[in-house]
C-alpha cells in the first residue's frame, strides 16, 4: 500500500515536472517565434479594412516571416473599455489607434506611448508628412503618435435639393438665419434636423461646439476639465438654445432613442433636411446615398456669444506605438507602409483623408477637399467633449444635453444634476 | 467503489474543486478585495476603504436602478409567470395543444440579443412596424417613441420580456399540470365543477410548489436582467431604464472604475442572496401539504 502510494505520488510529481517543462519550453518558443505585429483600432467599416489588409500585405512583403494581426473592435467599445482591455491583456497591441489630446496624454502617463521621435526620422516615416503635421501628437518635444486623420467632428450637413425646394438659397451663417430656415422647413412639413443620439455623443459634439461658442472657449475647457462648475450661468445660457430648438420641434422627436446610423438614414432618405455630424459622413453618403446633393455649413455664429464664432470642432486621430512593445521598430515600419504615398491614395479612395501629405486634394472628392480646407483654414479648433476630455465629464454634460433635447428638464435643472453627478465621482 | 487512499480522493475531487475555484471562488474573492480599492485598470490599485460602498449608497442613479428593476420584476411576475400559468392552463385544456406550445416556446429558444435587436426595429418610431401598423389601422395618434419616452421605455422592455419568457413558464407549468393525478380532476368533474373552477381551485393550488419556484426564478432572474436592457435602451433615456447590471457594466467597462463596479457587484449579489433567503423562509412557513 505504501509502495503504491509512494509510486503514485512520484509519478504525479514527475508528470507535473514534465508538463511544466513542456509548458515553459512552449512559452519560450512562442516568445522567440513571436513575429506577429498586433494592431488595434475601432472598426471603420469594410472599405477601411480593405486598405488595412493591403497595408498588412505590403508590410509582410517588406518583412519576410512577419505576420500582422488586427485587433478590431466596435468603435464605441474600443473608445471605452476595449482598448484598455487590449493593452492589459496577454497579447497587447504593438500599435493602436487613439485620439490626440487628453486621451493621448493619459496613455503617455500610463506608460503606453513610446517616444518615436528618432524612429520617425530614421525610418523615413516623417518624410511622408508635411512640416507641422506632428504638432498635435508631440508632447514635451517628443513624438508620441503618428497622425492618421484630422476629422472635423461637427458641421451641419444639408440636403441642397430640399433647401432649394423650400426657397432657401444660401446656407445660414448666423443662428438667427438658421432658425429662419428651420421655420421654413417645418412649415413645408420637413423635419429640419435629424440626429441619432442614443449613445449621447452625437448631440454631445454638436452642442459641445455650441457651449464653446456661447460660453467661451476658455470656460468650455475649464468646465470639462473640472475647474469650473458645469452649471455655470454661461452653460445654462448655451443649453437654452437647445431647449428652444426642442420647443420649436426642429429636431426629430426620436433623437434620443435611435443610434447615430439610424439618424444618418433619416437624412439620407430625405426625412430631414440637415444632419449635424462629422466629416466621416462623406463615406456613408458615397455608399448609401450617392445621388444626394449634399453640402455643409459650420455651426452658425451666435449673436453675443463669448467664444470664437469661427471655431471648428475637430480632433486629430493617430496611431501610438506601445511603449511596452518589444517590436517598436517593426511597428514604425508598419506605420510607414500605412502612410506611404500609394497607400494614402487608397485611404482617400475609401473616403478617409489621412494627414499624410500624399493625400493631396487632387485625389479627393470635393466634399472631402472642403473638409481639409476647413481644417487648414487656421480656425480655432475646439475638442469634442467625449474624445478631448474625461469620459465621465463628457457623459454628465451629454446626458444633461439629451435631457433638454427631449424637454424633460430645464437647462438649469439638467446642469445642476450634471454638476451633482460629477462632484460625487 | 471506495477510494483506497486520501490521494485518490484528492485526485477525484481536484478537477471539480479547481474548476470551481478558478471560475467562481477566486473571482468572487477578487471582487470583494477589489471593492475596497480604487483601480482604473492601468495603475496599481490603491486602498479606498469603504469609500466605494458609501459612494454607491449616495449615488442617486444606482439607487434608482433598484426602483426600475423592482418595476420590471413586478411587471414580469404578471407578464411572465401569471401569463405562463394561464397559457399552460389554456393549452392543457386543448386536445391538440402541441402546435400552440411549440409556437409559444419558440421565443425562448432564440438568442436574447437577436430578440432585442428585432424588437428594437419593431419599436423604432421612424421605421418600426408597430407605429406603421397603428397608422394603417387609423390609430396614428397612438404612434409613439416607444423606447425614447420615459413613460413607455421600461414598459416596452417588460412587454418584450413577457413575450419571451411567458413561453418558458408555460412549459414549466404544463409539465406540473400534466403530472396531476387524473382521478382528482375527474372527481371534481363528476361533482359538477366547471373547467375554470377546476383550474383555479384544484390545479393551481396543487402546483403551488412549482409556482413558488417559478416566482423565485422570475425575481432572481429579473435582478440579473441585462441583455434586453442593454440592447433596447442601454439604460436610457437618461438612466430611466438603468438597472443594476447595466449600471455596473457602465461603471467598469465604460468609466474604467473597477473598484466601484466591484462594490456595486457585491451589493447586488448580497441583495439577490437576501431576497432568495427571505423567499425560502417564507416558502417554508407557508408550506402546505396539498402538493401531490
Amino acid at each position: 500500500m505504501n509502495i503504491k502510494k509512494s509510486f503514485t505520488s512520484k509519478s504525479l510529481l514527475i508528470l507535473t515536472m514534465v508538463l511544466s517543462l513542456g509548458v515553459t519550453t512552449a512559452c519560450s518558443k512562442a516568445d522567440t517565434a513571436d513575429k506577429v505585429l498586433r494592431v488595434a483600432y475601432g472598426s471603420g467599416g469594410s472599405d477601411a479594412q480593405a486598405v488595412w489588409d493591403e497595408v498588412a500585405t505590403a508590410f509582410k512583403a517588406n518583412n519576410p516571416g512577419w505576420d500582422v494581426q488586427f485587433q478590431v473592435q466596435n468603435d464605441d467599445l474600443y473608445e471605452t473599455i476595449g482598448l484598455k482591455n487590449l493593452l492589459t491583456s496577454g497579447n497587447p497591441p504593438d500599435v493602436y489607434f487613439e485620439w490626440a489630446g487628453a486621451r493621448l496624454q493619459n496613455k503617455l502617463a500610463d506608460g503606453y506611448a513610446a517616444d518615436i521621435t528618432d524612429a520617425v526620422s530614421s525610418s523615413g516615416l516623417g518624410a511622408e508628412f508635411n512640416d507641422g503635421a506632428f504638432a498635435a501628437t508631440t508632447i514635451d518635444g517628443k513624438i508620441r503618435m503618428v497622425p492618421y486623420t484630422s476629422d472635423v467632428t461637427n458641421v451641419i450637413w444639408y440636403n441642397k435639393d430640399i433647401f432649394a425646394k423650400v426657397g432657401i438659397t444660401a446656407a445660414p451663417t448666423t443662428w438667427a438665419q438658421m432658425l429662419d430656415d428651420c421655420k421654413k422647413l417645418k412649415a413645408a412639413g420637413i423635419t429640419p434636423f435629424s440626429i441619432g443620439n442614443k449613445d449621447l455623443w452625437v448631440a454631445g459634439n454638436w452642442f459641445g461646439h455650441l457651449y464653446s461658442r456661447v460660453a467661451g472657449d476658455a470656460l468650455y475647457d475649464q468646465v470639462l476639465s473640472k475647474q469650473k462648475p458645469m452649471n455655470s450661468p454661461e452653460f445654462v445660457k448655451a443649453l437654452q438654445y437647445v431647449a428652444d430648438l426642442h420647443a420649436a420641434g426642429y429636431i426629430n422627436a426620436s433623437a434620443n432613442s435611435i443610434t447615430d446610423n439610424e439618424g444618418y438614414s433619416l437624412f439620407f432618405q430625405n426625412k430631414a433636411a440637415m444632419l449635424p455630424i462629422g466629416s466621416w459622413i462623406i463615406s456613408n453618403q458615397i455608399k448609401d446615398a450617392p445621388n444626394m446633393n449634399m453640402s455643409w455649413f459650420n455651426l452658425p455664429a451666435i449673436d453675443g456669444g463669448a467664444g470664437d464664432q469661427g471655431s471648428i470642432m475637430a480632433v486629430t486621430t493617430g496611431y501610438i506605438v506601445n511603449a511596452k512593445s518589444a517590436k517598436q521598430d517593426k511597428a514604425v515600419d508598419f506605420l510607414k507602409s500605412a502612410f506611404s504615398a500609394d497607400m494614402v491614395a487608397k485611404w482617400s479612395a475609401a473616403g478617409i483623408t489621412p494627414v499624410a501629405k500624399a493625400g493631396d486634394s487632387a485625389m479627393m472628392d470635393l466634399l472631402s477637399k472642403s473638409m481639409v480646407d476647413l481644417l487648414n483654414s487656421g480656425a480655432r479648433i475646439v475638442a469634442p467633449p467625449d474624445t478631448g476630455y474625461d469620459l465621465k465629464m463628457a457623459d454628465a454634460l451629454n446626458t444633461a444635453t439629451s435631457e433638454v433635447l427631449d424637454g424633460v428638464k430645464t437647462p438649469q435643472q439638467a446642469l445642476d444634476d450634471a454638476q451633482t453627478k460629477v462632484s460625487t465621482q | 467503489m471506495k477510494p483506497t487512499s486520501r490521494l485518490g480522493v484528492f485526485i477525484l475531487v481536484a478537477p471539480a474543486v479547481l474548476l470551481y475555484s478558478f471560475a467562481v471562488l477566486l473571482p468572487f474573492i477578487g471582487t470583494i478585495v477589489l471593492s475596497f480599492m480604487r483601480w482604473d485598470g492601468f495603475d496599481s490599485p490603491t486602498f479606498a476603504g469603504i469609500a466605494n460602498y458609501t459612494r454607491a449608497f449616495a449615488d442617486a442613479i444606482f439607487r434608482s436602478t433598484f426602483i426600475h428593476v423592482g418595476i420590471y420584476i413586478v411587471a414580469t411576475l404578471f407578464l411572465e409567470v401569471l401569463l405562463g400559468l394561464l397559457l399552460a392552463g389554456f393549452t392543457s385544456s386543448l386536445k391538440h395543444s402541441s402546435f400552440y406550445r411549440i409556437a409559444l416556446f419558440i421565443p425562448v429558444m432564440l438568442p436574447m440579443v437577436v430578440i432585442a435587436v428585432l424588437w428594437r426595429a419593431i419599436f423604432n418610431s421612424d421605421y418600426g412596424i408597430l407605429n406603421a401598423i397603428l397608422s394603417s389601422f387609423g390609430l396614428a395618434s397612438w404612434q409613439h417613441i416607444w423606447l425614447g419616452d420615459t413613460k413607455t421605455a421600461l414598459l416596452s422592455i417588460c412587454f418584450v420580456s413577457g413575450w419571451v419568457f411567458s413561453g418558458f413558464y408555460m412549459a414549466i407549468f404544463t409539465a406540473a399540470l400534466n403530472r396531476l393525478p387524473s382521478d382528482v380532476i375527474e372527481s371534481a368533474r363528476l361533482d359538477g365543477s366547471g373547467e375554470m373552477n377546476i383550474f383555479t381551485k384544484i390545479k393551481v393550488p396543487m402546483i403551488r410548489q412549482v409556482t413558488s419556484i417559478a416566482i423565485l426564478i422570475c425575481i432572481t432572474g429579473g435582478l440579473q436582467g441585462f441583455d434586453l436592457f442593454y440592447v433596447l435602451t442601454d439604460g436610457g433615456p437618461y438612466h430611466t431604464t438603468e438597472v443594476p447590471t447595466t449600471f455596473m457594466v457602465k461603471s467598469v467597462f465604460r468609466d474604467g472604475e473597477f473598484g466601484y463596479g466591484s462594490a456595486l457587484a457585491i451589493i447586488v449579489s448580497l441583495i439577490g442572496l437576501s431576497m432568495a433567503l427571505i423567499f425560502n423562509i417564507w416558502q417554508k412557513r407557508t408550506r402546505v401539504d396539498v402538493e401531490y
